[in-house]
Parts: structure tokens; sequence; C-alpha cells
């Protein structure tokens, strides 16, 4: 417990501090489901920030394209990652953008 | 061990399982792709005739007419103009209808019309699926793509299954790379003797690293096929255009959704096909009339490659003028770098952009990547295999390593005698599970024996029938190799040498392997 309010020491937040204490669970976890679930998010949510170009396609492809390498990169970084902290950091923040950005699309 | 060594251990655990995990599936998608690379030969050999009049003539657009005339107004919506079975002109009459096991399909009424004289030869009323499924020359590569693409799981999810595998390969090309640190000293790795553990590694190791770049450029483009139509444009339809799937088509293809509707007689179709043809530079294979008898009535036409193209072409024409409207992107409204990318996709994953040399190309390294998926199980297995649970697993491998080979051999030879009975479609699924139960059957009844003795028995009968295949298709009717060589049929030659190539090496090779050692059994 004291751990949790002791001030970061070496620049980590809360988060980094928190997924050190279950790296394993935290490695399953992210390249797992949350791997998954954040390429399909950035395939949802992209098509609304990406320009549409000269075709009017490209927001519309590129996400489409993308997603087969995004998949398999969320999956592997959490593995090759040293500091599963900082992945889980990225991830939960890449997560909230995405969700946000579908939210915006269903609800404009 | 520093973080580093345990990071590296990780990526050897991922290496491994995500191969593991899905290694028969993986196997059975990359040997069918490997055969299906040359998916237009495998059905050339299987019709056996040279005979390639063209069935597009002087007479196309007076047929095309003659029966448009003769559906319901309502089948105007699509009208499809092909190639038929034995050289007759397929005319397909539809409109879009809910397809009983979900979505919509187009229905209508299809017609396989000599295309010199306009004789009637059959007319089938159903749905586009059947229609274009009723082809029993095809019944032998429509199953090998069909195995390869979905694995013959109904509806989407074959495509997930297979996505998923693509991505699984994906991960196992990554991790392969993170974690060969001398990947140019291991292109030239040289396998070491004694058929020991180090020595599968060299061989795992040289057939991976020579078929790395091919496996990310095919896991890729492989998934994203998959994915693109049974995951990404639902996803997209939902968030960019509130669930309507037909829009977000209409939209992605670039098609005009208001059409003039008002009744209009049809340019001469013949014409506009002559033109196309000159202006494509490629052989025109089909075309595609929309809202027939209209004003706003568009032609497509479908080419095969012009020399020097990396696909083939489509051009769009008024169906009312006659007039050259444009060459339509394969998505989007203009050229981009998403209609770019997205046409790139198929030529990269079936390696036919250029002839027969990328397609021998991507036959050998599919050949490579089937070999290196083996040979990792075979490694996986030899590090395990003091536990009795992975010696079961060993025992597998062999017999899906070798019993697939041979259940789609099996499978050729079924469709081949079928085919005298007209019901090929029927039979050759069917032959291809009966073979697989059968061995599965052998499986189990020789789990106990010596694997080099399995081995030898299933190379054996995979080589003797690769080595009958040839002689069973001359003697179901099929084209001679004098005729082959008169009339220009270069699938049956290439095929049957393929045939019997891999039926000698087989029997040669397994002939000569000493039974005591392990070493030069593929499937160990």
């Amino acid at each position: 417990m004291r751990a949790w309010l002791q001030a970061p020491k070496t620049g980590q937040i809360w988060l980094e501090r928190r997924v050190a204490q279950h790296p394993t669970l935290w490695r399953w976890l992210l390249a797992g489901p949350l791997a998954l679930v954040l390429a399909l998010f950035a395939m949802a949510g992209l098509p609304n920030v990406l320009p549409a170009g000269a075709g009017g396609v490209n927001h519309l492809v590129f996400p489409v394209v993308l997603f087969p390498l995004l998949w398999a990169s969320f999956v592997v970084w959490p593995v090759a990652a040293i500091r599963i902290g900082r992945v889980a950091s990225v991830y939960i923040t890449l997560f909230v953008i995405f969700l946000a950005l579908i939210l915006w699309a269903i609800l404009a | 061990m520093n973080a580093a060594s345990h990071a590296t251990k990780r990526l050897v655990a991922l290496h491994g399982w995500s191969a593991t995990l899905l290694a028969f599936l993986l196997y059975v998608v990359m040997l069918t792709g490997t055969i299906v690379v040359l998916d237009s030969e495998i059905t050339g050999w299987s019709e056996g005739r040279a005979d390639t009049a063209p069935v597009f003539g002087t007479r196309t657009g007076q047929l095309v007419d003659r029966f448009a005339a003769q559906v319901p107004p309502e089948l105007h919506d699509t009208v499809f103009v092909g190639r038929g079975s034995n050289g007759t002109l397929s005319l397909f009459f539809a409109a879009p209808k809910a397809h009983p096991d979900g979505g919509r399909q187009l229905f209508g009424r299809g017609y396989l019309v000599n295309p010199n004289t306009g004789v009637l030869q059959k007319a089938r009323v159903g749905y586009v699926s059947d229609i274009f499924g009723d082809r029993p020359e095809r019944a032998l590569s429509h199953f090998l793509v069909d195995l390869h693409v979905h694995l013959h799981v109904p509806g989407r999810w074959g495509l997930y299954l297979t996505g998923l595998l693509g991505v699984t390969m994906l991960v196992a090309a990554i991790t392969g790379v993170l974690i060969h640190k001398h990947i140019l000293r291991d292109l030239f790795t040289t396998e070491r003797p004694g058929a020991r553990l180090v020595s599968f590694r060299d061989r795992h190791t040289l057939a991976g690293v020579w078929s790395l770049p091919f496996a990310v450029l095919l896991s890729f483009t492989g998934a994203f096929l998959s994915f693109a139509i049974s995951l990404g444009l639902p996803v997209v339809a939902l968030v960019a255009f509130g669930g309507d799937q037909d829009l977000a088509i209409a939209s992605v293809l670039g098609e005009q959704v208001d059409i003039d509707a008002t009744p209009t007689p049809m340019s001469d179709l013949t014409l506009i096909l002559a033109d196309a043809e000159t202006r494509a530079g490629g052989t025109l294979t089909a075309a595609q009339i929309h809202d027939y008898g209209t004003a706003g009535a568009t032609v497509r036409t479908f080419h095969s490659q012009a020399d020097g193209a990396l696909s083939g072409t489509t051009l769009e024409y008024s169906a009312a003028t006659g007039a050259f409207l444009k060459a339509p992107e394969i998505v989007g409204s203009a050229p981009s770098a998403g209609s770019t990318i997205a046409a790139l996709m198929a030529p990269l994953h079936f390696g036919n952009f250029a002839g027969w040399w990328s397609r021998i190309i991507w036959v050998g390294l599919g050949g490579a990547m089937t070999y290196t998926i083996v040979s990792g199980m075979q490694l996986w297995l030899r590090r395990r295999e003091d536990d009795a649970t992975w010696r079961y697993g060993a025992h597998a491998l062999s017999i899906v390593a070798w019993g697939l080979p041979i259940a789609i051999a099996l499978t050729a030879h079924a469709f081949l005698v079928t085919q005298l009975a007209s019901d090929p479609i029927h039979w050759t699924p069917r032959a291809f599970v009966y073979s697989c139960l059968a061995l599965i059957g052998y499986g189990l009844a020789t789990r106990t024996r010596p694997r080099d003795q399995i081995t030898r028995q299933l190379g054996l009968t995979l080589g003797t029938l690769l080595l009958l295949l040839p002689v069973m298709r001359l003697q179901t009717g099929g084209l001679s190799w004098g005729e082959a060589l008169l009339w220009g049929g270069d699938d049956v030659l290439v095929l049957d040498g393929t045939c019997l190539a891999l039926g000698l090496f087989c029997l040669t090779a397994l002939r000569r392997t000493p039974t005591h050692s392990p070493a030069t059994s593929p499937a160990e």
C-alpha cells in the first residue's frame, strides 16, 4: 500500500507501477484481448480522422488495410517490451482516443 | 538473466506457440494456397480442352437482347455475360433478393447458349452462387480455392478463421525476425549432420529465413483479403455509414446511386465489347450490364492483364449511347493511394502478375513456407519428445503432413472419375472428407507403430497416387499429350509433368531412406 502512495521515483506514472506488480497477467491481457480490441477500434475510428483523398476512399481503405498489421504489432509489442507499464499506458491512451472517435462518429 | 534475455525468451515462446496453436490449419491453408496459385491451370487441366475459341462474337449483343426480352423486367437490374461450360456463352439476368442463409444475393435466370448458333443449351433459375457454382469442370479448382479461402467453414466464420491464421503467420514472421540476430548469416546455414535437434533447427531456419519476406507479404495480403469484406466493411459501414452496408459498398466502389430509369433502347453491345477489347489491350473475360433498358444503363467490361500490367483492366461504357465513360478504379471514384493499394493486394497474394514466372516463384516460396511450418512443428515436438502427450502430437503431425496431400490427390482422382458421371460438384468435396476419415482411421490404427514406417508408407502412397493422376486423366477422356502439344494445352503438360516429377521424387527419396534414420522423414 505504501508503494501506491509513494511519489514516482523514475518518472513512472501510477498505471505503470500498478501494471509492474503483475507483469505476466498484463502481458497476456495486452497481447491478447486488448490487442484485438485496439485493432478493431482503430479500424472503426480512423476513418473519421484520415483524409478521404482524391477518390474519396483513402480514409476507408487505409484502416482496413492496416488492420492485420496493427493487430500483429499490438500482439508482439507487449511481449517484446521490457517496460510493460509503458505499453499499458500507450494502449489505454489509444483505446480512449479510438473510442472517442467512434462515439463522435456515431453521435454526429 | 537480464531483462533483454527475458524479452527474447518471451518472443521465442510467442513465435513457437503462435504457430503451434493453429499449426494444422495453417498447414492446410499454406499447402492449398501453394496449389491454388495454379488455379486457372488446374481448371484448364480439369477441363481437358485446348479449345479456347472466344465466346464473345458478332452475335453477343443480339443474344443478350433476345434473352432480355424473355425475362421479367425486374431482372434487368444486373446482367452478367461470360464464358460458360463447354465453350458456351453464359447469360445471367438478376436482381438482389434475400438469401435463406442471410444477407442479400443476386437471384435470377441463367442461360447457357451456343455463341455461334444461339441455340439454348441449358437454363436455370437460382441465386448467383448456385448458377455460377454449377460448373462441373471447375469442381476441383473451386474445391481447393474454397478450402484455402475459408476452410469450408460456412458464412463469414471461415473468412474470420483464415484471417486469424494470416495474423498468426504475421506474428510468427515478425517474432522470427526479432529473435534471429544474424538473419544474413542464417541465409547460408548448412545443416549439421546426425539428425540432431540442431539439424532440424538448421533446416527450419534456412527455409524460414529465405521465405521470410514472402511470409510477411502473403500473411498480410491474405489477412487483408479475408477481413476486408467479412469484418472491415461491416465495421466501417457501422461507424461511417450508420450501419448501411449497401451505401458503404456503393461509396467504396464509387458507384452512382441515382440512375436515370427512363426506358431507352440499348446500344449494340457487340460494338461496345469490340471497342473495349481494343482499348484495354487484354482479352475480354466477362461483361456486366447494370439497369439494362434504361437511359442510365452502364456496361462494365473485364479484361485479362495487358502486357506489362500487374492486374486486369475494367472499363465502363454507357449502354444507352455506347460511349466510353471511364476505367473505374477498384475502389473510389478517382485514382488514389487507397485504390492503388487495394488493387495491389490480390496480384501480390495470388502471384498472377507476370505469367508463368511469377506463378513458379510463388509456388516455390509457398512450398518453402509450407515446409517451414512443418519443420517448425517438428522442432517444437522434438524438444518435447520426452512427454507422452507431445509424442502423440508428433504422430498426428506425420499423419496430417502426409495425409493432406494424399487426400487432395485422392480427391483429384475422384473428381476425374465422377466427371464421367457428370457429378463432380457433388462428389469432389465428399471424396476429400472420406479420404480424411480414412487417413484419421489409419492414424489411429498405427499410433503405436514407428514413425519411420508410417512416413514411408504414406510417402509411397502419395508418390503412387501422383504418378497415377495423369494416367487417370487420360483414361477418363482428358487431352492427350500430343493433342496438348499441337493445340496449346500448356496447362495439361505442366500439371502432368509436375505430378510425375513429384511422384517420382516421393518414390525415389523414400526408397533411398534408411528406415532407422529420421533425418529425411519430412513429416516426422
